[in-house]
């Protein structure tokens, strides 16, 4: 859900998130993953996808598992502000329900425009070693993305 | 040595073809880069962490490694390839020593890298060995223990600050938060609502305005009767311990409260915390990286050996050649000397081949010498023989040299163009087929022939030619030659035209006695005849009548007989006489054809013809004699004409102005000139004819020579003589000619025989 306050639109999302095995099985074993929420604003009269982005949002979670601690602790790679949370369900949860994310001043949207938005999730590993990433990547999949997907968004 | 060429061996062929330093700056970057890579390596064996964070300098190195190495061996290569085909000398010796270096060094290069395989294998294996684990596992849980009782105790205290809250009215609570919050070394103390509203707060940082509220979970946990109790890492490298608990009340109607408390994790639990978690990560991230872990690490290790095989290979390749190099420069020295070039010098410093490359470099200094001694004196005799044609060239005198075998080998240019014979087709055939070639020299090289085994005394022979346009008269000299190289004891004839030479002279005696005879005969005929018509005036009236009759027959014989003997002797003055020529510019056209008209018509049966070049150029000459030279050649013609019934004379005149020439041609269709005229003709009182004195043809010439021209005789083919006069036209022209008659030997004045 979009809303409009003070002339921003904020984003009020819900998300699916679904990583895989092996995404799971990193945090398992201490290796951060990084949740990656990137949203466009695409202006609606252009041709598919290739018409003029006008804006463009990537919200960036780390999420490690602290195991002395025994939770998850969740930092916002903008902000800097952490959480901690005591199950990976919770940490999912926390995660799939997007607040008040601003995406784009008002004054940028024509009123009657047709604007699309598009959103998709990815979560990586990317905290192996470079020597190694090519490597590890030979036997398992250390990305798990969702497909793109779009909603018009209404001035 | 400065001055001498330096020596470029057969192996140094792709050096040179590379920039003059970029070889060495490879070798060395690669090395350099080769060492880098071992030593990076190495420090990662000491501690693998650091493989992650050079792993990037390690593969540019190891690329830049490999791509010099592999570069240096490609030049190695191109340097074997080019000297294989030929099979230079050495290539045999680096192909063993290359098999051979590579040969001992590749067999335990490869079986220490399988034994490192195998070693990286188990010892990455031991890595997850259960023991290993399990210590992993009991730190975790030793350290999980210690912070549960952390979060017991914090608990513990936070149940007590809420209990002694409800027990107190709600106005004292500000107050009673700050105490306790002392008490119990908290860092924040807040009292919320179920919504998450603040009712009271304190804190030990009294500029924080607003203390992080527990999370919506959180209080919802806590607001349901429950405890909620986390570590949570706090700002720095500190942990806190956030505990929210209820409020305890009595009244069920009352608003339910929960209480927060912060407390500071001390800094040694939660360094041996983050210790224990940091190791636990990284063991559980090697876990999982396990395979990845053990393939770089053989990767690297094959990597490693091939660079090593490689350099090894570089190595062997670079000394092979070192080895080599010597043999290869002593083969291309000796390469170059076959070759001709004895300029090279081998560098004998610091090389365990010096006592062979010396003596060869004091062997070639010799030959050079030699080979210098020999040059000069090869030019020094091209000098004398170019001076020598030059000397030939310039002579008057024709000069032949004939090999021992009567070859011809040499003929200078006054011999060509005397005998008209062809430097490149003569020289080179002997003496007798240059009679076959040339069969109007025969009498000439048939003396040649005879003479030609002469003795070293020279012997003179005076040879008579008469195959061209002139007689000529030669006379030849044999000379034997010494042995000379090439031609062994051969002979040379040296031969001078004395044909102008002896004509003159002719001339000289002609004209002596003509000018004698003119003077002694002259004298005593007028006597004569006076003396005889006295005799005549003084008998006659004497005589009978017979004897008067025979009296004036003898009379007047002896008159005319004189009279014919004064008209000769003026014929001799006129020939012997040189009177100065008075030269004006005339037309020769216009004076022949009013020569031709007095003879025309006076002769029934003779057709007197003109052909006259139009338009006529004016001729610079003595108009006089030359119209004395007309009368003369057609009178002769028409002489020879008398007796035939239908005789024909030709007068034509030419011009060549570019030669400065006049050329007058008088032809007739009579019996032509025997032989004997052909050669006689122009010699004084030399006449076919029986009234003739003689002298007709030999005033013509000496008046055409006067004039700087020439006549020439000839019969026709189709019958009848011609006479061809041809006079200089102009004053430059007839000076050129009289000064190359003068010069009777002039080049440019002679002509072939």
């Amino acid at each position: 859900m979009v809303v409009r306050r003070h002339s921003v639109y904020y984003l009020h999302g819900r998300l699916q998130i679904a990583p895989n095995r092996t995404v799971r099985h990193a945090l398992l074993h201490g290796i951060p993953i990084t949740l990656s929420l990137k949203i466009h604003i695409v202006d609606g009269h252009t041709f598919l996808f290739w018409g003029d982005t006008l804006a463009r949002i990537d919200q960036r979670y780390r999420i490690a598992y602290h195991t002395v601690l025994g939770r998850y602790v969740v930092r916002d790679l903008e902000t800097g502000v952490q959480t901690s949370y005591p199950t990976f369900a919770r940490v999912i949860m926390a995660l799939e329900h997007p607040h008040e994310i601003p995406l784009v001043d008002g004054s940028l949207l024509r009123a009657g425009g047709h604007y699309r938005l598009r959103a998709r999730v990815t979560l990586h590993v990317d905290d192996i070693p470079h020597a190694l990433r090519w490597l590890a990547g030979l036997w398992t999949n250390w990305e798990s993305s969702s497909p793109w997907a779009s909603t018009r968004l209404v001035p | 040595m400065d001055k001498l060429g330096k020596l470029e061996p057969v192996g140094k062929h792709p050096t040179r073809s590379l920039k003059p330093r970029l070889l060495p700056l490879l070798t060395a970057a690669t090395l350099l880069a080769v060492f880098c890579t071992f030593v990076l390596l190495a420090s990662t064996t000491e501690n693998p962490g650091l493989f992650g964070e050079l792993d990037i300098p390690l593969l540019v190195l190891v690329v830049f490694g490999t791509t010099g190495l592999l570069s240096l061996i490609a030049v190695q290569i191109i340097h074997l390839g080019r000297i294989y085909p030929r099979r230079e000398p050495g290539w045999n010796l680096i192909r063993r020593m290359v098999r051979t270096f590579v040969g001992l060094a590749l067999i335990p290069v490869v079986l220490i890298c399988a034994f490192a395989v195998v070693f990286i294998r188990n010892s990455i294996r031991s890595w997850y060995a259960p023991p290993v684990t399990r210590v992993v596992h009991t730190a975790v849980a030793l350290s999980r223990g210690a912070i549960d009782d952390t979060l017991k105790k914090d608990l513990h205290i936070t149940r007590r600050l809420a209990r002694n809250l409800a027990l107190t009215a709600p106005s004292a609570w500000p107050f009673l938060l700050g105490r306790l919050r002392s008490q119990s070394h908290a860092l924040d103390v807040v009292l919320l609502d179920s919504n998450g509203r603040i009712v009271a707060m304190d804190s030990a940082f009294p500029f924080l305005l607003l203390p992080p509220t527990p999370s919506r979970a959180a209080l919802e946990e806590a607001t349901h009767a429950s405890t909620n109790v986390v570590l949570s890492p706090g700002q720095g490298h500190h942990y806190t311990v956030r505990a929210v608990v209820p409020v305890p009340t009595s009244d069920p109607f009352a608003r339910p409260l929960v209480l927060e408390a912060v407390f500071p994790v001390s800094g040694h639990e939660t360094r041996t915390a983050r210790q224990v978690e940091k190791a636990y990560a990284r063991y559980e991230e090697l876990t999982l990286l396990r395979r990845p872990l053990t393939w770089s690490l053989i990767l690297t290790l094959i990597l490693v050996t091939l660079l090593g095989v490689l350099a090894l290979v570089t190595a062997a390749l670079y000394f092979a050649r070192r080895i080599v190099a010597p043999v290869d420069e002593l083969v291309g020295a000796i390469g170059a000397v076959a070759e001709g070039r004895l300029d090279v010098r081998l560098e004998t410093t610091g090389d365990d081949f010096g006592p062979l490359k010396r003596p060869f470099n004091r062997m070639i200094g010799r030959l050079e010498t030699a080979q210098r001694t020999a040059e000069e004196h090869r030019q020094r005799e091209e000098h004398e023989r170019a001076l020598l044609e030059t000397v030939l060239a310039h002579l008057s005198a024709g000069v032949l040299v004939f090999d021992e075998r009567r070859v011809l080998e040499l003929a200078n240019e006054a011999a060509r163009r005397l005998l008209g014979l062809n430097r490149e087709q003569d020289v080179g055939r002997d003496v007798g087929a240059l009679r076959a070639a040339h069969p109007a020299l025969e009498d000439f090289f048939a003396t040649v022939d005879e003479l030609l085994p002469a003795s070293q005394e020279e012997i003179r022979r005076e040879i008579v030619l008469g195959g061209g346009r002139r007689r000529r008269v030669v006379v030849a000299r044999v000379t034997a030659l010494p042995e000379l190289p090439g031609i062994g004891r051969g002979g040379a004839v040296v031969f001078e035209d004395l044909t102008d030479l002896l004509e003159a002279q002719h001339d000289a005696a002609w004209g002596e006695v003509a000018r004698r005879m003119a003077h002694e005969i002259r004298n005593p005929l007028t006597p004569i005849q006076l003396t005889a018509e006295r005799i005549g005036h003084r008998f006659f009236d004497r005589l009978s009548e017979s004897d008067r009759a025979w009296l004036q027959h003898a009379v007047e014989t002896i008159v005319r007989q004189v009279e014919a003997l004064q008209n000769m002797v003026r014929a001799f003055g006129d020939y012997a006489r040189a009177p100065d020529l008075r030269f004006t510019r005339f037309d020769l056209s216009a004076l022949t054809a009013e020569v031709a008209d007095l003879y025309r018509g006076r002769y029934p049966h003779i057709e007197i013809v003109t052909d006259l070049a139009e338009p006529a150029p004016l001729i610079e000459a003595d108009e006089e004699r030359i119209r004395q030279v007309l009368h003369n050649l057609l009178r002769n013609a028409l002489e020879a004409l008398y007796g035939q019934t239908k005789g024909q004379v030709l007068l034509r005149v030419r011009y060549d102005l570019v030669q400065g020439d006049a050329e007058l041609l008088v032809e007739d269709n009579g019996p032509g000139f025997s032989p004997v005229m052909l050669e006689h003709a122009f010699e004084p009182y030399t006449t076919s004819k029986p009234r003739g004195t003689g002298l007709g043809l030999a005033i013509t010439k000496k008046i055409i020579e006067e004039h700087g021209g020439h006549t020439l005789l000839s019969n026709r083919a189709e019958g009848g003589a011609r006479i061809a006069v041809v006079l200089p036209v102009n004053e430059r022209t007839r000076a050129e000619r009289l000064r190359a008659a003068a010069h009777r030997y002039h080049p440019s004045e002679a002509e072939p025989l």
